[in-house]
């Protein structure tokens, strides 16, 4: 870099030149131009000196704590999913009692609260901690059992959670979840779009109805005004015709008398 | 039957008609028309004819059914109008809880 004023530079060539940062991992040499390296995914060390004989140590262990407070948050979610859906249930007024989506709902949650592999020293979330109420249908997690079935099980764990799309329970809750949330046919998804759709139709028939009762409201009270002018004319004719008998019988009588 | 009472029998039928469907309008028509006939029908009678007598006390009993036709229907007509109105304000309290629609409800 340099600085001219159209004449002359202005910067001197002082000072050393940077070179790249430069080490070692298992007897390969790499180089790199930040003092900032990743060694592997997750795994970032930052190069603080420049002694070239120096040797660090990085060493890498599975952090079960982790995961641990992965299944906590599981059931806090978990519970108050289920919280939601008890409240959705029985003959009070709520708004899915009786829709089927409830109960799929809840034996989706529950089938995966009871995922099991049958094997291997960790084989269920009840060997992680994550117990499940019978009567309550809500999970509980205990960190104590958690820690001791891990310690040192670290290959087993890792089996037993595989990942979202290579088997174990993760593979299970996702594929659980996408059934229920999928943008096209998650069970949700299909269960709020047909909802929109009787929504709709019962706002467009209320409508309707409400439509037809001003209707008939103003058909009754023209027939009632209609009503009153006919009795209020029959009245007129009455008296009318009255007027004429009485005429006609005054006539008669009077003819009588002639 | 001359022909004045039948054409009153006629009128009298058409006017128990409209009063029975609630077609209050037409029926006032009828009546008007009924009356006139009447007045012709008895204009036409010879004097001394004791017919008119006949005529008088028929015409009364058709206004006065007539009347009651109509007084029954005003009312059956209020009744309904009243159980149409609380109909009206249930539709309103419904309108009122649209707006206070929870999250998982939807409107188009």
């Amino acid at each position: 870099m340099q600085l001219n004023d159209g004449a002359n530079d202005l910067l001197t060539g002082s000072g050393a030149a940077g070179v790249l940062a430069q080490y070692t991992v298992n007897g390969k040499p790499v180089q790199s131009n930040s003092d900032s390296v990743t060694l592997a995914p997750g795994v970032t060390v930052h190069l603080t000196g420049s002694d070239t004989s120096a040797t660090s140590t990085v060493t890498v262990a599975a952090d079960p704590s982790g995961i641990g407070s992965a299944l906590q948050s599981l059931v806090s979610s978990y519970n108050s999913a289920i919280t939601e859906l008890n409240n959705n249930r029985g003959q009070t007024d709520v708004a899915l009692a009786g829709e089927a989506i409830v109960y799929k709902l809840t034996n989706d949650l529950r089938g995966l609260a009871n995922y099991a592999t049958g094997s291997g020293n960790i084989s269920s979330l009840a060997s992680l901690g994550v117990s499940f109420n019978d009567t309550s249908g809500q999970l509980s997690f205990n960190q104590s059992t958690f820690d001791s079935a891990t310690a040192g099980q670290t290959t087993a764990l890792t089996q037993f959670l595989g990942s979202a799309a290579g088997g174990g329970f993760l593979q299970t809750a996702t594929n659980t979840m996408t059934g229920l949330l999928d943008p096209t046919n998650g069970v949700i998804t299909q269960a709020i779009s047909t909802a929109r759709v009787q929504i709709t139709s019962t706002n467009t028939l209320m409508t309707s109805k409400e439509a037809a009762l001003t209707l008939l409201q103003a058909n009754l009270t023209q027939e009632m005004a209609a009503s009153d002018a006919l009795i209020y004319s029959l009245q007129q004719q009455s008296d009318l015709l009255q007027s004429m008998f009485t005429a006609q019988l005054g006539s008669q009588m009077q003819s009588t008398k002639v | 039957m001359t022909a004045g009472e039948a054409e009153l029998a006629i009128l009298v039928a058409r006017l128990g008609d409209r009063v029975a469907e609630g077609r209050y309008r037409e029926a006032e028509g009828v009546l008007q028309e009924y009356c006139r006939a009447l007045r012709e029908t008895v204009a036409g009678m010879a004097p001394g004819d004791p017919g008119w007598r006949r005529l008088e006390g028929e015409s009364r009993r058709v206004l006065e059914g007539t009347r009651r036709g109509v007084l029954a229907g005003r009312a059956h007509a209020g009744v309904r109008l009243a159980a149409l109105s609380q109909a009206s304000r249930l539709c309103r309290s419904y309108g009122d809880g649209l707006a206070q629609r929870r999250t998982w409800e939807w409107s188009a």
